[in-house]
């Protein structure tokens, strides 16, 4: 696995945890940064904030993006990372429990590379954060990260 | 000079041919019976005589091998005796006093031995049973205390003759005769036993004299203890169960003479055994039957030959014999069969016996009188047919049994064949079967009565229909019976059709007297109708006037008529009303005077005249307090008789009531438009309300439910070791049932989601769409033997997605209600329900229970144990709603265990 960080947007306790031990389970031991709503998701990206001094151009290696986040919802950050020329390439997947085809609609129109619907059988949802996994980490050739400065 | 034919005289039966009978009739058949007669007890008493040779032999053959066999136990017994006088000698010699010494003693004994064929060693045993001296050396020292005939004369017996045994020192098959030496005490001494080898016994007896038969010696056990022909017998094959069962009997005593079967193919043996007394042994001699009957036989065979030659002979030369006879009576019988068909051509000629040459010149004779009798009757015959043939009438004669003997020319002109064709026929192979039966009825009425009958009859002839009176009389010959009749009819057509052209023309002139009185009756009646029905006119005409007026009075109608001034002519009650004025004041006055527009009302005064007539014309007609009434008007022209135009016919309707309606119905329709204005908005809330709402359930119901699975499962994976086994159970329970509910969960989003969807009809290849899921189906579970039947080129208009659903539904559940079965079938197709195309999908699986069927399109409700088939119960409830949508209806049949089938409509598209 390369060594990308990966962003998990995710307010509920529970699925943090949950999708923490399916990448255990899964010996994805890249670093994972957990935020709990969507603007501390963009304080994230955009160093701003509690994140202030990050540097921007690191961009992690995906963004597991839950939609319907408390403050900011899930398609307003998405709406937000594609807006900004430093953010708008970075690979951005929505994974949420939300099977409406208006989310689904929205999310690719705003730009999200994959839509994964998390199953509520953890041995189907720990298959899938597997695959994400296998796919954003491994498989996807990332852009080259931008030399500081 | 005709040809010989068939005559009235010949009436008797034709000569016959015989037929083949037994016994024979004919000469040769006689000759030949004779002759059996006397070679047949010749050759019977040849054969007697030929047996009782044959018996004779046999008899002979009996006694001569009884006699061999005694022979044989004779020389036996003189066997035995010599060597037991040997023994004595040699027992008193040996116990002589001094005793002799060791060397004499064995040379005494091989001496002995030489003067015995077959005897193979003498030896000297003392009264322990050992031999102490032996004319074999080999001998000496061997014990045979033990052998039973030792033992018998150690018992006390003075002689002993064994049955035959196995040799101590050989070990080939001899037997013993034994001595017991006495002094004169009668104590025993000793005892001398001579050994004795059957094998050479032919040395002994004179077995030559069995020639090509055998000879045997049995023993006491009936075991065969010599043979002739010599052969080496082994011990088996001497064992008594190889011997004849007669053996037995002749050992108990009994002698047998008698002729044997011997083998399986059935030949057979001339046997004799005869009992060879004292010892109990038996001899027997024997030899093939038909070896024995051959030189007999030799004899019989030449014989016999020669007789049957000679009986041939005797029959070849009965037969030439016979040939001088029947040659000459069979040309007899020609000429005879000759004479009888009429052929008088020639005589007979016969070389033979004097009797049969005389039998041949009567024969000619009689045939030259016959013959000259015929031709003085032919020519009687032909002057009668001459005589039939001339008249015009019809003559023909039949016999008793209904054949036509004689047919003149005016006959066979009237059936329409040559009168050869028809003679010997009968009248059913001439006439069609209703003509036939017309003319046997009379022909039996003649045979049976014997009288004469005169009958006028018709019939259809070559040449036309035709009238005849005929004739018919009976033939009786000597004895005054009736063998025949003579028919005569005479064609009366013509005389017929005269008289019937009379009787017409009489009938016709009658009836034009008729016909002329009729007419003249009618005249004068149509004359009187006219008169009286002007007068009915008339007063029609009168009634018809005052119907009109009621009508019109009666009429609700307001009606006028105007002139061609605009005035008004006549008016009814109905018009006085609504204007409120009298008939007096309404007539003569200007019609638009009553109208609130005038002028409109002139305007369609004047399109009458225009157009000859106005419809649902609108006024409005003032009444005299004020009050108006709306109306439509139909106007049209009329005119009097010569079409000249009157005036104007015009009828008012009165429309206030339909007026009334109509403003009641535009405020009804425009309050039911603001309501379901009013309606619809708050049904788009309420949708987007359970929009929101469902949209809440897909995401925030979810959420828990994975937590609780996701944890389920860790505790699972992270303290196994500190959960017991129930407690591990009762987190997998919890896991199913959180999964349960997910998928509850998303089938009502699902149901829901359909309600709510925009719908968009389109053509939709249902075939297609059928396929595709049963491909779907198939997939994960391979290995079921499912038959998939699809019909081809189902299109509908419908929504494409939620027609998915449907079918995803329908077949979904045909797959898994047939799951339990080994096979399955499960169908797709259409059929008519009330004119309507209904499509189902039908499988043979579970079934369910009609009494249940309108419970299975409730969400929720599952017929089936959930362990059983699994499900949420919400598949069919969707199928419902999109039916439903599509303004179709869906339903069920089936039976538990039978299968089910589901149809659906989809509506008006």
């Amino acid at each position: 696995m390369n060594e990308g960080i990966i962003l998990l947007v995710e307010d509920n306790p529970d699925d943090v945890d949950l999708t923490l031990r399916a990448m255990r389970k899964n010996k994805i031991l890249n670093e994972v940064v957990v935020t709990r709503d969507g603007t501390e998701a963009l304080d994230y990206l955009f160093a701003r904030g509690t994140y202030a001094g990050r540097n921007v151009n690191d961009l992690p290696a995906v963004v597991l993006l839950d939609l319907r986040r408390p403050k900011i919802d899930g398609l307003e950050v998405l709406q937000e990372l594609r807006a900004d020329p430093r953010t708008k390439l970075c690979p951005t997947v929505i994974l949420t429990s939300s099977r409406e085809e208006q989310d689904l609609i929205r999310g690719y129109s705003l730009g999200a590379n994959s839509y994964i619907r998390k199953p509520v059988d953890f041995d189907q949802f720990t298959e899938a954060v597997r695959q994400i996994g296998l796919y954003w980490l491994l498989l996807n050739e990332s852009l080259p990260r931008k030399k500081i400065g | 000079m005709r040809t010989p034919g068939p005559s009235i005289c010949n009436l008797s039966k034709r000569l016959e041919r015989p037929t083949s009978r037994f016994p024979p009739e004919s000469i040769r058949g006689t000759l030949i019976l004779l002759l059996l007669v006397v070679l047949v007890p010749v050759l019977l008493t040849q054969v007697w005589i030929y047996n009782d040779w044959l018996e004779t032999r046999r008899a002979t053959e009996l006694q001569a091998n009884l006699e061999l066999a005694r022979a044989v136990a004779d020389g036996f017994g003189a066997y035995m005796e010599g060597v037991l006088r040997q023994e004595l000698a040699i027992g008193i010699a040996l116990t002589a006093s001094p005793p002799p010494p060791a060397n004499t003693v064995n040379r005494l004994l091989a001496e002995s031995v030489q003067q015995y064929p077959a005897l193979r060693n003498l030896g000297w045993v003392d009264l322990r049973g050992r031999v102490i001296a032996s004319s074999a050396p080999e001998m000496v020292s061997v014990e045979i205390g033990d052998r039973p005939y030792f033992q018998e004369i150690i018992s006390g017996q003075g002689w002993a003759v064994s049955d035959l045994l196995l040799a101590r020192v050989e070990g080939d098959p001899v037997f013993t005769i034994s001595r017991g030496v006495r002094d004169q005490n009668g104590s025993l001494l000793g005892v001398v036993v001579a050994t004795i080898d059957p094998k050479y016994f032919g040395k002994t007896f004179d077995v030559e004299r069995a020639g090509q038969g055998s000879i045997s010696i049995f023993d006491r056990q009936g075991r065969r203890v010599y043979r002739y022909p010599e052969a080496e017998l082994s011990w088996e094959q001497r064992d008594p169960t190889y011997t004849l069962p007669v053996v037995s009997r002749a050992l108990a005593g009994e002698e047998v003479n008698d002729i044997l079967p011997w083998t399986p193919a059935g030949d057979r043996r001339i046997m004799a055994i005869t009992p060879i007394p004292d010892i109990g042994w038996a001899a027997s001699a024997g030899r093939a039957e038909a070896e024995a009957m051959a030189p007999v036989l030799q004899d019989i065979l030449p014989q016999s030959v020669l007789s049957l030659l000679v009986t041939a002979l005797a029959f070849t030369v009965a037969i030439v014999i016979s040939r001088r006879i029947i040659g000459p009576v069979h040309r007899l019988r020609e000429h005879a069969y000759a004479i009888g068909r009429g052929d008088f051509a020639g005589s007979v000629k016969v070389a033979g016996p004097a009797e049969l040459e005389q039998l041949a010149d009567a024969f000619n004779r009689m045939g030259e009188e016959i013959h000259r009798q015929q031709k003085v009757l032919r020519e009687s015959e032909e002057r009668y047919r001459t005589l039939v043939e001339s008249v015009d009438d019809c003559i023909y004669v039949k016999d008793a049994q209904g054949h036509y003997l004689l047919v003149n020319s005016a006959m066979a002109r009237r059936i329409g064949r040559p009168a050869q064709e028809i003679i010997g026929r009968t009248t059913l192979d001439i006439y069609p079967p209703e003509v036939a039966r017309v003319t046997m009825e009379m022909d039996s009425f003649v045979f049976d009565k014997g009288e004469t009958i005169r009958v006028e009859r018709e019939e259809d002839t070559p040449y036309g229909h035709a009238v005849f009176d005929a004739r018919k009389v009976p033939l009786t010959n000597d004895a005054g019976e009736v063998i025949g009749l003579v028919a005569v009819s005479r064609d009366i057509t013509e005389r017929k059709q005269m008289e019937d052209t009379l009787r017409s023309a009489r009938d016709e002139l009658e009836a034009r007297v008729r016909e002329r009185t009729a007419e003249l009756a009618r005249a004068n009646q149509e004359l009187k109708g006219e008169v009286a029905q002007r007068q009915e006119t008339e007063q029609a005409l009168r009634q018809a006037s005052a119907y009109n007026r009621s009508l019109i009075e009666a009429s609700l109608d307001p009606l006028v008529t105007i002139n061609a001034e605009g005035k008004i002519t006549d008016v009814n009650l109905a018009g006085e009303k609504v204007t409120g004025r009298s008939r007096g004041e309404i007539i003569g006055a200007d019609f638009s005077d009553y109208f609130v527009e005038p002028e409109v009302a002139r305007a369609g005064y004047q399109q009458v005249f225009r157009d000859g007539s106005v419809q649902d014309y609108a006024l409005e007609i003032r009444h005299r307090d004020g009050h108006t009434t709306p109306v439509l008007y139909n106007a049209s022209l009329y005119r009097d008789e010569a079409g000249e135009v009157i005036g104007v016919f015009a009828a008012a309707r009165d429309i206030s009531a339909q007026k009334r309606a109509e403003a009641e119905i535009r405020k009804l329709n425009d309050d039911l438009e603001r309501r379901v204005v009013e309606r619809t908005a708050e049904l788009a809330a309420a949708n987007k309300e359970l929009e929101a709402f469902s949209y809440s359930v897909s995401h925030d119901l979810r959420a828990p439910l994975r937590g609780i699975d996701g944890f389920s499962q860790a505790l699972l994976e992270d303290y196994s070791d500190r959960l017991d086994e129930q407690g591990k159970d009762h987190l997998r329970r919890v896991r199913t049932a959180t999964l349960r509910m997910a998928k509850l969960i998303d089938d009502l989003l699902t149901l829901s989601r359909l309600t709510r969807s925009e719908m968009h009809r389109e053509l939709v290849d249902l075939t297609v769409l059928a396929q595709a899921i049963a491909t779907e189906l198939q997939k994960p579970q391979p290995e079921r033997e499912a038959t998939f039947i699809i019909a081809q080129g189902v299109r509908v208009y419908a929504d494409a997605q939620l027609m998915r659903a449907v079918l995803e539904n329908l077949l979904g559940n045909a797959w898994k209600f047939t799951s339990q079965h080994p096979r399955a079938t499960i169908e797709f197709g259409i059929s008519k329900r009330d004119g309507e195309r209904a499509y189902y999908v039908r499988d043979d699986g579970a079934g369910f229970d009609m009494a249940y069927a309108d419970k299975l399109f409730v969400p929720f409700q599952r017929l089936h144990a959930a362990n059983e088939f699994a499900g949420t119960g919400v598949g069919l409830a969707t199928v419902q709603r999109v039916v439903r949508r599509h303004g179709g209806q869906v339903w069920a049949e089936g039976a538990v265990g039978k299968g089910a089938t589901f149809f659906f409509t989809l509506g008006p598209a």
